[in-house]
């Protein structure tokens, strides 16, 4: 092999064999909101942590930009107290530490004034000159929606939309309220960005365990012949958090279950679990198959949105040993209010893969543990040799892909009971994440972070997957807000209202008990 | 994001479950019996009465193979830490160990602990002490204890050359040989020795050395700098590297020599000459292709603070077109984790950052060995073009 060979100009052979090894242009970044809550428990804490395992370029400078009358000085105090608070990685590694906040700045921006971004324009024109980062800028807003559209604008007009390096900006979920509201909000970034610029974060996508979630699939020769309705029976997906709505009551009473958590996170892992398998792991690819999924989700009609969807809010109860307030109790939540705190939905894929085999969601707060998981039930065998005496203590098979808390894989699967004649018994088999691999896994954000710089949007939601989503919640909650079904209340500490189990008894069958 | 035993989850102590067993001047045969029981033991304490015992599962057999008492503590402590989140079964051999008459002491340790997180994890450590003439058949003692279709890792931690025939006979039951070439007796002979063998294109075991591992963070730091598509044609354009090291003579220099080689491998130089340049520095010139040539430094230098060995700076220069560029790291003066990075593009204003450089221990080595691809063809190749630079210090 010769030089001339090796050392092509779109390559670098020296990353070859680094496992860890990302390496991202190096960049200015934007945090407006920066003295706020995202901000300091997660966004600086996860840019430190880059820091620290070498993944933040050279050259990298962060600039926070809020209301907040502060100075640098004072920014970077608050900085670096979040970072040892909330820091994933104990205790915080000091040079790297101080090295990272030396590289913070400060700019009080009013969002509704152009004069602060005029001076935001000023401070990206001096660190770019200073630290040769070619013109790149992520902006990032840790801000409420409402403010993406005025952020938007306002750096349109300021002229930092564009420029010789890279524009990307990162928002949060939710990704507006309702299909119209999405759109719109598509509508505005899109006149300021370009597609492929606007990164919507959904830090779901951004976890380890999820993306595992394919190469399950699509790694292993041994699921994916079984990997459909011909052998499976149904899938249940459970998003359970034991926690109320603490001081998110403001939020959530616009939000519910439904809209906070099924309309992203749930029905991102549905897509994940139902695709087919990319022609390769791109944005564009991968992104193409989760729309499909989620555009042959069956949209249910009005009667079917009462029959097939359970509305649940918490009432007071135990959680944990506590006595623990209900809902309507919560600060900053009406008394009256009708917002459910649980959802359930039967959901049903058109396609030929899936056709006719339900996808059970659920996700509620005030449950009696935080678990995600995935749990795919097989079919049963069709002709019990065994008899039904031998068999009684058997269940189906099941895979079940754990999330969180303790990240891992299990599948259940009959075995004979040692001793006795011919008895069969489920036992389950294991795979746990941290016993497997020594692997201190980065925060989702971290991954996201990093993602962004590097122009990779494979784990960011597209335009059309958003509104492929609202417009299958749209149809829920135009029901819902006839109070059809009815709002059923369940004790704090439970695993929800009746109505959820009576969803799936319905069908011979019954939720999970993670 | 590098492994780290930092990042293992603590242990639940009130979970904690020990069943030990030892005996002199035991034989095999009782050592299997009784590490099948215990593992019983501890499996079926673990449960209530009417569930199946949680499974286990064992990822790998580990083998520690030691010729000092010094390191049998120390390993001891590695594999025992390393097994409080990773599923393994260790076998540690202590050769020429032991004070019985017989062939064979042994002392086995089967533990089942829950992670505070609720993770439970088994380890199974049984610590051979071996004399007399089974000394050179290991693997007629350590084959009959490896658990079944996972893969195992021979560590030898002893300092004995590697074409010593222990050595060898331990390979047989082995799918990767871990060493650390800085500990053997002669660390350069050692380096070659591990060359040749993985030159062998026959050889069945994949190779790891933890001085390939010390060097990774300069490998990363060193990949990032030439990461943005735009300085992807400085490589073209490398001149000069220089690499410094803690301590004094030629064998101080085998790392930097290594990550010489690395570069050299993964750009397509060849080494066309390599020199020693007094007692304290190699040079060598690498035909990069066409007419371009690199020049290549290597030095030792006196350090009370770093161990022998260890890596001080590295610099990198060159020119392309009309861009000119000047890498340097240097390690922090005080010793600690960290560099200095300085990075002087195309003559403007210097951009400086601070690196964290840790300097990984044992345990740390060991993981990543673990976690790596086991017949990493980098660390191949990198061993294979640092020969001439080797060959120039011996």
């Amino acid at each position: 092999m010769t030089a001339e060979q090796a050392v092509r100009p779109e390559d670098n052979p020296l990353a070859t064999g680094l496992s860890e090894y990302r390496s991202a242009a190096p960049a200015l970044m934007v945090i407006f909101g920066a003295t706020g809550d995202l901000s300091g428990r997660k966004l600086l804490p996860s840019l430190y942590n880059l820091a620290r395992s070498r993944l933040l370029p050279a050259g990298f400078a962060l600039v926070g930009a809020a209301i907040d009358d502060i100075g640098e000085k004072q920014f970077r105090e608050q900085a670096g107290q979040h970072i040892r608070e909330h820091s994933r990685t104990q205790p915080v590694d000091e040079p790297t530490l101080e090295a990272f906040l030396a590289d913070l700045s400060y700019v009080q921006v009013d969002f509704g004034d152009a004069a602060g971004f005029q001076r935001l324009a000023g401070k990206l024109t001096e660190l770019d000159t200073a630290r040769h980062t070619g013109g790149n800028v992520v902006f990032y807003c840790a801000t409420p929606p409402p403010t993406y559209r005025m952020i938007a604008e306002q750096l349109r007009h300021a002229g930092l939309n564009h420029g010789h390096g890279y524009r990307r900006i990162i928002v949060e979920k939710p990704f507006g309220s309702d299909l119209r509201s999405a759109r719109e909000l598509n509508r505005v970034l899109r006149r300021v960005f370009p597609e492929d610029s606007i990164y919507r974060i959904d830090h779901y996508l951004g976890k380890e365990t999820v993306q595992n979630i394919m190469a399950f699939r699509f790694a292993n020769s041994i699921f994916e012949p079984v990997w459909n309705s011909q052998h499976i029976d149904h899938v249940q997906i459970t998003v359970a958090e034991p926690l109320g709505v603490e001081q998110r009551g403001a939020y959530y009473e616009h939000a519910g279950a439904l809209r906070d958590i099924v309309q992203n996170h749930a029905l991102q892992l549905l897509t994940l679990v139902a695709m087919e398998p990319p022609v390769a792991l791109d944005a564009s690819s991968t992104r193409d198959e989760k729309v499909k999924v989620l555009r042959a989700i069956r949209p249910p009609t009005p009667a079917e949105v009462t029959l097939h969807t359970v509305r649940g809010q918490y009432a007071e109860g135990w959680e944990m040993g506590e006595k623990v307030p209900g809902y309507r109790a919560e600060p900053k939540v009406a008394p009256d209010s009708k917002t459910e705190t649980y959802a359930a939905l039967r959901c049903l894929v058109d396609n030929w893969r899936w056709a006719e085999t339900p996808f059970y969601i659920r996700t509620g707060k005030r449950l009696p543990k935080q678990v995600t998981e995935i749990r795919v039930q097989f079919k049963r065998p069709p002709h019990l040799t065994f008899g039904r005496d031998a068999t009684r203590d058997l269940e189906p098979n099941a895979i079940t892909l754990r999330i969180q808390p303790e990240e891992g894989i299990s599948l259940r699967f009959g075995a004979k009971v040692p001793i006795s004649a011919m008895s069969i018994r489920s036992v389950n088999m294991d795979f746990l994440y941290a016993s497997s691999f020594l692997v201190d896994a980065p925060d989702a954000y971290e991954r996201l972070l990093l993602d962004c710089m590097l122009g990779d949007p494979t784990l960011f939601t597209r335009s059309d997957e958003v509104e492929a989503a609202w417009t299958l919640i749209d149809c829920i909650e135009e029901v819902w807000r006839q109070d059809e079904p009815p709002l059923e209340p369940y004790p704090a500490g439970t695993w929800g209202p009746p109505g959820a189990d009576r969803l799936l008894e319905e069908d011979g069958r019954k939720w999970h008990r993670p | 994001m590098a492994p780290t035993l930092s990042g293992v989850a603590p242990i639940d102590e009130d979970r904690v479950r020990v069943r030990r067993w030892s005996a002199k001047n035991t034989d095999l045969e009782t050592v299997m019996a009784h590490l099948r029981q215990l593992h019983q033991d501890v499996a079926l304490h673990e449960i209530d009465p009417h569930e199946h015992p949680h499974p286990k599962n064992c990822v790998i057999n580990l083998v520690v193979g030691m010729d000092d008492l010094h390191r049998v503590t120390a390993c001891d402590k590695i594999v025992a830490g390393l097994a409080a989140s990773h599923p393994l079964r260790a076998i540690l051999i202590h050769l020429h160990g032991g004070g019985g008459a017989g062939t064979l002491d042994a002392d086995i340790t089967v533990e089942a602990h829950q992670l505070l997180n609720g993770f439970p994890v088994q380890r199974e450590q049984v610590l051979l002490h071996v004399r007399g003439e089974a000394a050179h058949h290991l693997s007629s003692l350590v084959e009959p204890l490896l658990a079944n279709d996972v893969p195992t890792y021979l560590w030898w931690s002893g300092r004995h050359r590697l074409d010593d025939a222990i050595v060898r006979d331990a390979m047989s039951f082995s799918d990767v040989l871990v060493v650390d070439s800085s500990k053997f007796d002669q660390p350069i002979p050692a380096l070659l020795e591990l060359a040749r063998l993985v030159a062998d294109p026959d050889a069945a075991v994949g190779v790891a050395d933890f001085r390939w591992g010390r060097v990774r963070p300069w490998r990363d730091a060193i990949g990032q700098f030439f990461g943005p598509t735009d300085r992807h044609a400085l490589l073209a354009g490398l001149q000069e590297i220089t690499g410094e090291a803690a301590g004094s003579g030629p064998d101080a220099r085998a790392g930097v020599a290594l990550l010489a080689g690395w570069a050299a491998s993964a750009l397509g130089w060849r080494f066309e000459s390599a020199a020693g340049a007094g007692a304290d520095a190699t040079t060598a010139v690498a035909h990069a292709g066409g007419d371009r040539r690199v020049r290549v430094t290597l030095r030792s230098v006196p350090n009370e603070r770093l161990r022998h060995g260890e890596l001080l700076t590295v610099r990198l220069a060159g020119r392309s077109g009309h861009r000119s560029f000047t890498l340097t790291i240097e390690r922090d003066p005080e010793g600690d984790n960290h560099a200095h990075v300085t990075i002087q593009l195309d003559g403007g204003e210097p951009v400086r950052q601070r690196l964290t450089l840790p300097r990984l221990g044992d345990p740390d080595l060991l993981i990543h060995v673990l976690w790596a691809d086991p017949r990493d063809p980098v660390f191949l190749g990198a061993l294979r073009a640092a020969t001439p630079l080797l060959e120039a210090m011996r």
